[in-house]
């Protein structure tokens, strides 16, 4: 089992090689990230704030790019050159073939996170910035965010066509980030079934903002103890619940 | 020994909404025994292709049932004896032949030397061990359809199933895969396959199917169904295509005098 996993997670890593929107995607973050160096002007006093701030959000933008248009596209695409009818012929389990092409493309975003990752502390450095380890942790926590997003779009390409899916993921991860404000919200209603359903919704959609450090870094505040392991540790659940409901919804599909 | 069973196999697709939109396949009985070669025949969009892929659990019957080798076709245990090769060869085409076969070979759960034997000898039997190296998608039409039956021969599958495999073909590549299929029944492995070709099937099979609209109007054995009566109970041999014709002629009579 473990060798067909691995099998499939390399083909998906080497059909991705091919893919222009991870070119593209690292091409235009490399831009980003330089011409960030000349407009520190604009922020004096606080360059390399401006520059880590700029830095983190265009990776986490990018980095979303590259796992939106691979995850949405790589089941379809199976489907509609129909190489995935001689793969179900193989002794493969269709969750194997969910968790090979989760696993191939969280490769691919780990790849392309850390070359963009290092032009960005590459650049950074010669500013002068220095690099500590809440950086490091701003950085692996973008990477735990990615890998949920990537689930999640994987999740919505087994139903959705890939435009849908796109709008729907993106949906999800914008929501993502409001958990904190969707829960209040719910709180606040005199609906029951309002209330319910907002508070229930907010468990639903992944917390993101539990993963959001790049404020506290920016204004130098010190990240909290064991923030990296909770994190990854949501992360981790929340992806074998979402490749759980993958596998529902793809076993019964036709191909 | 039946190697494949349907019983009343129906097929429905449905629309977005899951209103019934085509029936692709209507209580298809059919029964492949062990070692034969059995054609399944029919015009294009007979259902032959919806056949195959409920018999390989590819797409779940509407009503009815399919058994393989006494399982239900998506069984795991099954899927390494059963050899499929689609209507065309779908593979990976950023690879090459040798990467190929050694992707669906570790999916087998084949690997080191064994590997490498079986992929070497595969890549010899269908003739593209000299183009190895080369990435399918710089591969001919002919190259592509031995490609597709080298990742069968690859599992020495039990049942072969064989969806129209000569098609876009030139004699000699036709040829070459109907000597391939003729071996393979040699060494006792069930073949069925799907084609609008009659003239692939007649020196093949050893009995055929005939579908036609989504029915099986007729099947049996080779000869039993090309020998006809005439008039002074005198046996002629009726050629495959004659009988094919007369067969979906008298169909379609009876389908407009209702």
């Amino acid at each position: 089992m473990i060798q067909r996993i691995f099998t499939l997670s390399l083909i998906t890593i080497k059909e991705s090689i091919n893919k222009k929107v991870i070119y593209l995607s690292i091409f235009f973050a490399l831009i980003i990230i330089l011409v960030s160096r000349i407009f520190t002007s604009i922020t004096p006093g606080a360059e390399i704030a401006f520059m880590t701030d700029i830095g983190l959000v265009t990776i986490s933008f990018f980095g979303g790019m590259i796992a939106l248009f691979l995850a949405s596209d790589f089941i379809p695409d199976e489907i509609r050159k129909r190489t995935i009818y001689t793969v179900l012929t193989y002794p493969v389990r269709r969750f194997e073939f969910i968790l090979g092409k989760f696993l191939g493309i969280s490769g691919v975003v780990l790849l392309s996170h850390s070359l963009m990752s290092l032009i960005f502390l590459a650049v950074l450095s010669l500013s002068g910035g220095a690099i500590k380890g809440d950086l490091m942790i701003a950085l692996a926590l973008i990477y735990g965010t990615l890998l949920i997003f990537s689930s999640i779009v994987i999740m919505g390409s087994t139903f959705l066509s890939p435009l849908i899916n796109i709008v729907f993921s993106l949906f999800f991860y914008l929501l993502g980030h409001l958990v904190t404000y969707i829960r209040h919200l719910g709180e606040r209603m005199e609906g029951a079934f309002i209330k319910f359903f907002l508070i229930f919704f907010s468990y639903i959609v992944p917390d993101l903002e539990r993963f959001e450090v790049k404020d506290k870094l920016v204004v130098g505040s010190a990240l909290p103890i064991g923030i990296t392991g909770s994190c990854f540790l949501y992360a981790m659940v929340y992806i074998v619940c979402v490749m759980m409901l993958t596998y529902v919804a793809f076993n019964e599909r036709e191909v | 020994m039946s190697i494949i069973k349907t019983e009343n196999l129906t097929k429905v697709y449905k629309d977005f909404w899951g209103r019934p939109k085509t029936r692709a396949l209507s209580e298809l009985n059919l029964e492949i025994h062990k070692g034969e070669i059995f054609g399944l025949l029919g015009p294009n969009g007979s259902g032959k292709t919806t056949a195959l892929k409920l018999m390989l659990g590819l797409i779940f019957p509407t009503t009815g049932k399919v058994s393989v080798m006494g399982k239900p076709p998506r069984d795991i245990s099954l899927k390494s004896k059963i050899g499929f090769m689609p209507e065309e060869s779908y593979l990976y085409r950023f690879l090459n032949a040798s990467e190929t076969l050694c992707f669906y070979g570790q999916l087998l759960g084949l690997k080191g030397k064994e590997l490498n034997n079986r992929v070497d000898r595969v890549l010899n039997i269908v003739g593209l061990d000299r183009v190895r190296t080369q990435p399918l998608r710089e591969y001919s039409k002919g190259m592509s359809r031995r490609m597709g039956l080298a990742q069968v021969l690859l599992k020495e599958p039990e049942l072969c199933v064989l969806d129209e495999p000569t098609i876009g073909l030139d004699p000699i590549g036709a040829g070459e895969i109907k000597d391939i299929i003729q071996q393979l029944k040699k060494e006792g492995t069930t073949v069925l396959f799907s084609t609008h070709l009659l003239s692939e099937a007649e020196p093949l099979c050893d009995r055929i199917g005939i579908l036609y609209e989504g029915r099986l109007i007729t099947m049996g054995a080779l000869t039993d169904l090309l020998e006809v009566k005439d008039e002074v109970e005198v046996k002629v041999r009726e050629k495959l295509e004659e009988f094919y014709i007369r067969t979906i002629k008298n169909r379609d009579t009876s389908h407009f005098s209702k």
